[in-house]
């Protein structure tokens, strides 16, 4: 639980226990995370970043343990975010991610799994997978899957930081319409009908195909045709293909104005994020100081006036903000 | 983020069928607002790489078919050489009482005998949480 300053250099040597200890820092919101992130900025940026979501229950773990499994058979090292829910009332969480994975890592040096839990707040988890994946990128992993529940606005916010989101559905989840309502196809950039093996599964996989998911790309004229395959975790079939798909998909965003534009995205997105959490904590903290113990008569007009003025004061500070590449 | 949670490491034998036991200590942690990983493992260096990946605190392990002598004098060696001199240990299920003292020379910070009231490893983790250290 202490807090003490993470060696970068370790980090990136590819020690497990100080980046165990960083992502710690990065759950609980620790300043001493910020400069050591830093550190590792120029280390970032070689790992493939692959989503795996889907409703509870689909085998998301399953099947990520099976990708696990063909990755380190092409010789590629693997990092792995696995987020479960915390619970809303006690604030604990059951992580049980790794139970289904530990198989497949089995004391490999090779795979690295973290299980986080979501801690309720949909936000600066998006912020600590972000960091955690820079992290799990640094210290030289070829592939980071990033493991969560598919459910909420939130778990989307996780999925997007993916490169390629691969949407794991089952026999039986439903028609193409429940699939259309739940804004998934919006994210997925691979569909996958897990539980092969089982009856239906065919039909799911036909249906959903039949359904002709089509990802359009930043300046509308690339296109990208959801392959919607069947696979079975469980007895490793299929697999393979997915994980060419998966390939395929990422090759296919790196070779267009896709990737470009999800990088300047996730870069954005974090800016903001990391803004929104200093902002929330020291600048809100130094307002309500200010304000003391006097009580604002119109509360309502007193926060409008005062950020009308911080955004004056934002407007004269300067044109550009420091740090950023000009266009 | 909110707050901060202790993280426990629950490892069940995978030989272990019987999850009963270290399903309701999984609850009962998580009840008592921690963050529990639960896994089974095979073989003891499992529960080290898991507990450094996972920078666990507390590392619990769930014994019922025993063996638990031969874990502890695996395990604390394991923790030890990765660097989680920190950790706090404790084991638990079908655990004979003559065996708890041998444990903690072995490293093990406690051991639980089964049918305890709820409530008790998880006060037992608070209390000791971040004070502990492998010697």
């Amino acid at each position: 639980m202490e807090a003490v300053t993470v060696p970068a250099g370790e980090v990136v040597a590819g020690s497990v226990l100080h980046a165990g200890r960083l992502i710690t820092q990065i759950e609980n919101g620790r300043p001493q995370a910020r400069p050591v992130l830093r550190a590792l900025a120029p280390y970032c940026g070689r790992a493939q970043l692959v989503g795996v979501t889907g409703p509870p229950g689909a085998g998301k773990s399953t099947l990520a343990a099976a990708l696990i499994r063909h990755l380190r058979g092409q010789g590629r090292t693997v990092g792995v975010i696995a987020v479960d829910p915390s619970s809303p009332f006690t604030g604990g969480a059951l992580l049980g991610d790794r139970d289904r994975m530990a198989e497949a890592a089995g004391g490999d040096p090779g795979v690295f799994i973290r299980s986080v839990a979501s801690r309720g707040a949909s936000g600066g988890l998006a912020a600590a997978v972000n960091d955690t994946v820079d992290v799990m990128d640094a210290m030289g992993k070829d592939v980071v899957l990033i493991e969560t529940v598919g459910v909420g606005q939130g778990e989307f916010d996780i999925a997007r930081i993916a490169h390629t989101v691969v949407l794991v559905l089952v026999p039986g989840y439903g028609d193409a319409l429940q699939a259309m309502k739940a804004g998934i196809t919006e994210i997925a950039d691979v569909v996958a009908v897990n539980k092969g093996d089982a009856p239906g599964a065919d039909q799911t996989a036909k249906d959903l195909a039949a359904q002709g998911f089509e990802r359009t790309g930043p300046d509308g004229a690339e296109r990208w045709k959801v392959p919607v395959l069947t696979v079975s975790a469980l007895r490793g079939e299929g697999v393979a293909e997915l994980a060419a798909a998966v390939d395929e998909h990422h090759a296919f965003t790196g070779a267009t104005a896709w990737r470009a534009a999800a990088e300047r995205a996730r870069g954005r997105s974090r800016f903001t994020a990391f803004v929104a959490d200093r902002l929330r904590g020291e600048l809100l903290k130094a307002a309500e100081e200010t304000l003391g113990d006097t009580r604002p008569a119109d509360p309502y007009g007193a926060a409008e006036a005062y950020v009308g003025a911080l955004l004056n004061a934002h407007r004269t500070l300067s044109a550009d903000i420091p740090g950023t590449e000009q266009k | 983020m909110s707050g901060e949670h202790i993280k426990v490491l629950l490892a069940k034998k995978k030989i272990d069928v019987h999850g009963r036991g270290s399903k309701l200590i999984a609850r009962e942690l998580r009840d008592a607002g921690m963050e529990v990983v639960y896994f089974r493992f095979g073989v003891v260096a499992e529960i080290a790489e898991a507990a450094l990946q996972e920078n666990a605190d507390v590392v619990a392990v769930s014994v019922m078919t025993s063996g638990q002598l031969q874990i502890a004098r695996d395990l604390i060696p394991a923790l030890k050489e990765r660097g989680m001199t920190q950790v706090l240990v404790i084991m638990g299920g079908i655990i004979p009482e003559v065996d708890f003292e041998p444990l903690r020379a072995l490293g093990v910070h406690r051991s639980f005998p089964p049918g305890l009231p709820g409530g008790v490893v998880a006060e037992y983790i608070r209390e000791n949480v971040g004070k502990a250290s492998l010697v």
